[in-house]
């Protein structure tokens, strides 16, 4: 709800023990010759870092809708546009005809405080770049 | 004691109230920026997912970009004109009107960034009177300075700390009903291994404190933040209770900032509000900014404000920012290269609040320890 004076949390409080999971959205590039390449999400969306897991998250969802309505349609082309180019600005040498979105969970030691472990968690949402 | 008596405690003189305003906008002008919403465009609308509850929510894709120049025009004239005095009941209001209107879309992706108090804090300070002194209005022929009413000014105010009070009591709510309670659990520490581990966010407390497993201390993290956040609303039953709340929440937050790199600098900036203004009156002497400045500081206030609408504007036509018009500070430090130059400023206020909440502790104790040598010399003199 906004505006409203309910502000956030970090509300969760589980015991820790030598492992921690926490949620994750990555993005990955499928290039033409099928080689998948992991994307910077924060340099894809060009300066929107704090809300780049929120855009993932938007997109599968609409990924799910966009079938049902028209204006999705133009605006998920607009999109596809701007991934397009967007890649290409990142890594001109290849051409991408592919965006997955991964929703995983991901773990980490507490002891020795590094990344160990990442799970999928839901099915992955493939966007063709070419439709 | 009487609700009334609690009202009044709250009351907070025009003339200390109008020195806030040149601090809360000097704050904004050289710290923190202003927001600037031309950025949200329609090639975002695949994106577009507001909150259930809010104006957007009454949109199926983003406002033309018109719409947004317009608010980001708006906004930014009524910050220069509230700053200068100008009206400023109503450019304080519409100030916080355009800030919260423009955030309904920013926040149209999900993500909301809860620092609301300190765009929402001119609307309640307008009508209590911050508009008062230091106006351009000075150098008007017959310029009457506008009544207000004590009872308004202070009701106003107590209404504020109570809404600082109900933000930090549904922050606590939250955090018990996600377990904070439990022994077991360890919230300050799971968040803490978060903001490390999955968002990298680092700053000068983060690696002392990562290999610490001490249960006992992580626990004590956890129920401090909870008494700290649900006591803010039972203190504003005293003003003085109030103001111990609002030193121990700039520890808080400079904490926060130190272990989880995360700057809330919007309560920071409205916490100044509840300083003892008199207290700082007779220490300061700050009546030589009425008497024989006024008109210096207005002249003053009046090239800041040309100065910085000149840089904005300028910024705006380019669209060289994104998010916000940088604070002076930060632009300066941009000039140089000086890397996160943002992050810079932003702690350096901190420090600064810091400094000035540590001067303003001391302040408070040696007027106690006065107060009782009086009471104690006093008692021995009859003797």
């Amino acid at each position: 709800m906004y505006p409203s004076l309910i502000f956030p949390s970090f509300s969760q409080a589980p015991p820790i023990k030598d492992s921690i999971q926490y949620p994750d959205v990555t993005l990955y590039a499928v290039s033409e010759a099928h080689v998948i390449t992991q994307v910077d999400k924060e340099q894809f969306f060009n300066g929107y870092k704090k809300h780049v897991n929120y855009f993932l998250g938007t997109i599968i969802l609409n990924e799910n809708k966009v079938k049902h309505s028209s204006q999705l349609k133009l605006a998920r082309a607009v999109f596809i546009k701007y991934a397009i180019k967007q890649l290409k600005t990142m890594d001109p040498k290849h051409t991408y005809n592919k965006l997955l979105i991964a929703k995983t969970i991901k773990y980490y030691s507490t002891k020795k405080l590094i990344f160990t472990n990442e799970i999928p968690n839901g099915p992955l949402t493939v966007i063709d770049l070419n439709k | 004691m009487r609700v009334n008596d609690i009202i009044k405690e709250y009351y907070i003189d025009p003339k200390y109230l109008s020195i806030y305003r040149i601090l809360y906008c000097c704050i904004v002008m050289f710290i923190i920026g202003l927001p600037s919403y031309t950025w949200i465009s329609g090639s975002l609308n695949y994106l577009f997912d507001p909150p259930m509850f809010s104006i957007a929510a009454l949109f199926d894709k983003f406002p033309a970009p018109w719409f947004f120049i317009i608010i980001t025009i708006l906004n930014l004239s009524f910050f220069m004109l509230m700053f200068l005095g100008v009206g400023t009941r109503w450019t304080s209001l519409f100030f916080s009107i355009t800030c919260i209107l423009g955030h309904n879309f920013w926040y149209s992706f999900g993500k909301i960034d809860h620092l609301i108090l300190w765009y929402l804090a001119p609307a309640f300070l307008g009508f209590a009177g911050w508009g008062k002194y230091f106006s351009i209005n000075i150098f008007k022929k017959n310029y009457l300075l506008h009544e207000v009413r004590i009872n308004t000014n202070a009701m106003l105010i107590l209404l504020f700390a109570l809404s600082i009070g109900f933000s930090m009591f549904t922050s606590a709510a939250q955090k018990i009903s996600g377990g904070w309670l439990s022994w077991s659990g360890e919230g300050v520490r799971f968040n803490f291994l978060r903001n490390y581990l999955s968002l990298n966010r680092n700053n000068l407390l983060t690696e002392p404190l990562l290999g610490l497993q001490n249960h006992l201390f992580w626990k004590f993290m956890d129920y401090a933040a909870l008494v700290l956040e649900f006591g803010f609303i039972l203190s504003t039953i005293r003003i003085s209770y109030f103001r111990l709340f609002i030193t121990v929440g700039v520890i808080f937050h400079i904490l926060v900032l130190l272990m989880f790199n995360i700057p809330f600098y919007s309560n920071l900036i409205v916490y100044l509000i509840f300083i003892d203004w008199k207290l700082l009156q007779s220490k300061w002497g700050l009546q030589i900014l009425y008497h024989a400045q006024e008109r210096l500081i207005v002249k003053m206030m009046v090239c800041l404000s040309v100065l910085l609408t000149s840089l904005w504007g300028l910024l705006l036509i380019n669209k060289t920012y994104f998010f916000t018009f940088p604070g002076l500070l930060e632009f300066v430090l941009g000039i140089f290269s000086i890397p996160n130059s943002f992050e810079v400023s932003l702690s350096l206020f901190f420090l600064l609040v810091f400094i000035f909440t540590v001067y303003m502790v001391y302040c408070h104790i040696e007027l106690y320890i006065k107060k009782n040598n009086k009471i104690y010399t006093g008692g021995h003199s009859n003797v």
